[in-house]
């Protein structure tokens, strides 16, 4: 166990400099730069501000200087946010997409679980059509439809609820993003469940579970459910991270201040070290999390613990 | 000759499926002994094994069981959940063709077994598990208490067969129905295991139910043989009359198409021309007459009733004259 984490580890490095690397140039690539606006600064000032960021030296030098820099776990100053670094950014935005995303799936583990063993357990009755009918409808409406209507029912129409803003992650304002972020997971888990669930009661270890006359909780309890489970754990290792970079569009709209934002404006503005302090962040989260979906395998499947 | 355990009178199991409902099995009646081994042979879509899930409440969710079955005198038919509970695995129980899928590879063969016990007979896991032992000792698993706390995966497929074997035996069944035991293990260990239910059979007086489509599994265990074909019984004999004195054709097809080690390597295997019938779209008359070398009019007109021949030998069959020479056989 322990020597799995740690070659996975050690194998997560050279994974990160490849992507450190690939970005670094690429962004240095694309046409224009931080200081590239509409309004064209005085050759002086952006002399004094390129030497400033040392964006005056070769692109190796500059490459080199950033790699010692992020091995001290530094990502540097922002381009954009002037007078803030990279990593004050990260640590001020990363809590509130943990608190929405963490909410969230949550949220849909509970739910949508349930709901899943449930339709299969009653394949081909209405409860099933109709969670299932539901859940494609999740899966399908979009979110920037989902979080506007339920802006407009909750909060606008009925005045549960806030319509947005973070206020220190009071739980009011929470409910609504972490609503509109949970939908669309709710209906993946559930539709998910659902199908595993089917499959692992059509096996053999069920057939023969049952000729042993067991009740039918205990073959759902102590049979089925375990392996039922493992598509849902090597689905999840993604989903966290999609969940916490997908949370851009619910950002937006509920107005809270998350990194979803800087990934989109720092790679409109040129800004390169925001961009690339949150790339590495995602790559590290990615990495971290399929390695805990791997972990889970192994504490679940007997089969996996032996490789 | 012994009490009589099992009784199947019309037995028969239905699919509902798109093309409208079709019937896996007609019309069955048969009966187990106490403590004999009734083979039951056929191809695949014989209806051989949907019999045996049929009368465990196994069968998939869009088939169902019309008929009587009665274990010592009382109808267990359909029964509901709840008294199917104590009834399988306890007074019958069933062990499948592929022990590599058959058991739970996510729980240590002891939890598998162990639990048999504690629901069936409300012993301890402590109780249970000295319980176990014993039982994997009487397959000849040795080092029985340590292989408790393995996995499956852990297991060759002769030694999970075993298990399955000692795990419906725990609560020594008055029926053991065996579906295609041997079907996935090598020749050698198919010869073990049919040796160890034998020997079992003795020890424990447990009737076996043999379901097979290999005639000489059939030939090494069984006392009587049920015939299957298209989803109803054609001929049921004991297995030496069936093997020395058959009088169906379908019979006597599967005989011929048993590859031989004495005939010349040259000769070609036999076989029985054509295929099953659609259960979809049942013929009229015999279910085996378009592959019947025998056939008549009649065959195709009517179907021919299961008749008795005398000594305990019935068949389906109108055609009356001579089969082939039978001589190899007998």
């Amino acid at each position: 166990m322990i020597r799995l984490v740690l070659r996975r580890v050690l194998a997560a490095i050279p994974t990160l400099l490849v992507i450190i690397t690939l970005s670094f140039f690429m962004l240095r690539a694309a046409p224009g730069g931080p200081f590239t606006e509409a309004r064209r600064l005085p050759p002086q000032v952006l002399a004094n501000l390129e030497r400033m960021y040392h964006l005056n030296e070769p692109v190796w030098e500059q490459y080199g200087r950033y790699l010692t820099h992020i091995l001290r776990g530094d990502f540097g100053p922002s381009y954009v946010y002037r007078s803030t670094t990279v990593n004050a950014l990260i640590e001020q935005g990363l809590p509130v997409d943990l608190t929405i995303g963490g909410l969230a799936l949550a949220l849909a583990l509970l739910i949508g679980m349930p709901l899943g063993i449930l339709a299969a357990l009653r394949q081909n009755t209405a409860w099933d059509y109709v969670s299932m009918a539901g859940a494609m409808a999740g899966i399908s409406v979009p979110t920037f439809v989902v979080a506007p209507l339920l802006i407009l029912l909750l909060a606008v129409k009925a005045h549960w609820l806030p319509a947005g803003s973070w206020s220190n992650g009071a739980p009011d304002h929470l409910v609504l993003p972490v609503l509109a972020l949970a939908l669309p997971l709710i209906a993946y888990v559930a539709r998910m469940m659902r199908g595993s669930m089917i499959e692992v009661l059509n096996s053999p270890y069920i057939r023969t579970a049952r000729a042993k006359g067991l009740p039918e909780r205990t073959v759902i309890l102590r049979h089925a459910l375990k392996p039922a489970l493992m598509p849902l754990i090597s689905f999840l290792g993604p989903a966290v991270v999609n969940t916490l970079t997908g949370s851009i569009v619910v950002e937006e709209i509920f107005g809270l201040p998350g990194i979803g934002r800087f990934f989109v404006d720092g790679a409109l503005n040129r800004d390169y070290t925001l961009v690339m302090g949150v790339t590495i962040l995602y790559a590290m989260l990615i990495i971290a999390f399929n390695l805990i979906a791997d972990l889970l395998y192994g504490v679940l499947d007997p089969r996996a613990r032996q490789q | 000759m012994a009490a009589s355990l099992l009784e199947i009178r019309k037995l028969a199991v239905r699919f509902s499926t798109g093309d409208g409902p079709v019937y896996a099995v007609n019309d069955l009646d048969l009966e187990v002994r106490c403590g004999e081994v009734l083979g039951m042979v056929g191809e695949s879509g014989s209806g051989k094994s949907q019999t045996w899930l049929a009368i465990m409440g196994l069968l998939a969710k869009n088939g169902c069981a019309e008929g009587s079955v009665r274990l010592g005198g009382e109808e267990i038919l359909n029964l509901p959940q709840r008294a199917l509970t104590r009834l399988r695995g306890a007074r019958m129980a069933m062990i499948f063709q592929d022990p590599m899928t058959a058991m739970n590879p996510f729980l240590t063969v002891g939890r598998q077994m162990t639990e048999v016990l504690e629901w069936h007979r409300g012993m301890s896991r402590r109780e249970a598990r000295a319980r176990c032992i014993a039982a994997l000792e009487s397959v000849h698993i040795t080092d029985a208490a340590r292989r408790l706390s393995m996995y499956p995966h852990e297991f060759s497929g002769g030694m999970r067969q075993r298990v399955m074997i000692a795990t419906a035996l725990l609560t020594e069944p008055q029926l053991l129905i065996c579906d295609e035991p041997t079907t996935a293990l090598d020749v050698t260990v198919q010869a073990q295991i049919l040796a160890l239910l034998d020997e079992l059979r003795q020890r424990f007086g447990t009737a076996i139910v043999l379901v097979t489509h290999d005639l000489g599994v059939i030939a090494q265990l069984a006392d009587r043989v049920i015939v299957m074909y298209a989803g109803r019984q054609v001929e049921q004999a004991e297995v030496h009359t069936l093997y020395g004195a058959y009088r169906h054709p379908y019979t006597e097809g599967l005989l011929r198409s048993v590859p031989r080690l004495d005939q010349p390597r040259s000769a070609r295997l036999a076989t029985i021309p054509g295929r099953p019938p659609d259960l979809a779209r049942r013929p009229a008359g015999c279910p085996f007459e378009p592959r019947c070398a025998y056939a008549s009019e009649i065959c195709r007109r009517q179907m021919p009733p299961l008749v008795s021949l005398g000594d305990a030998h019935l068949r389906a069959c109108h055609h009356d004259g001579a089969l082939g020479p039978q001589e190899r056989e007998a």
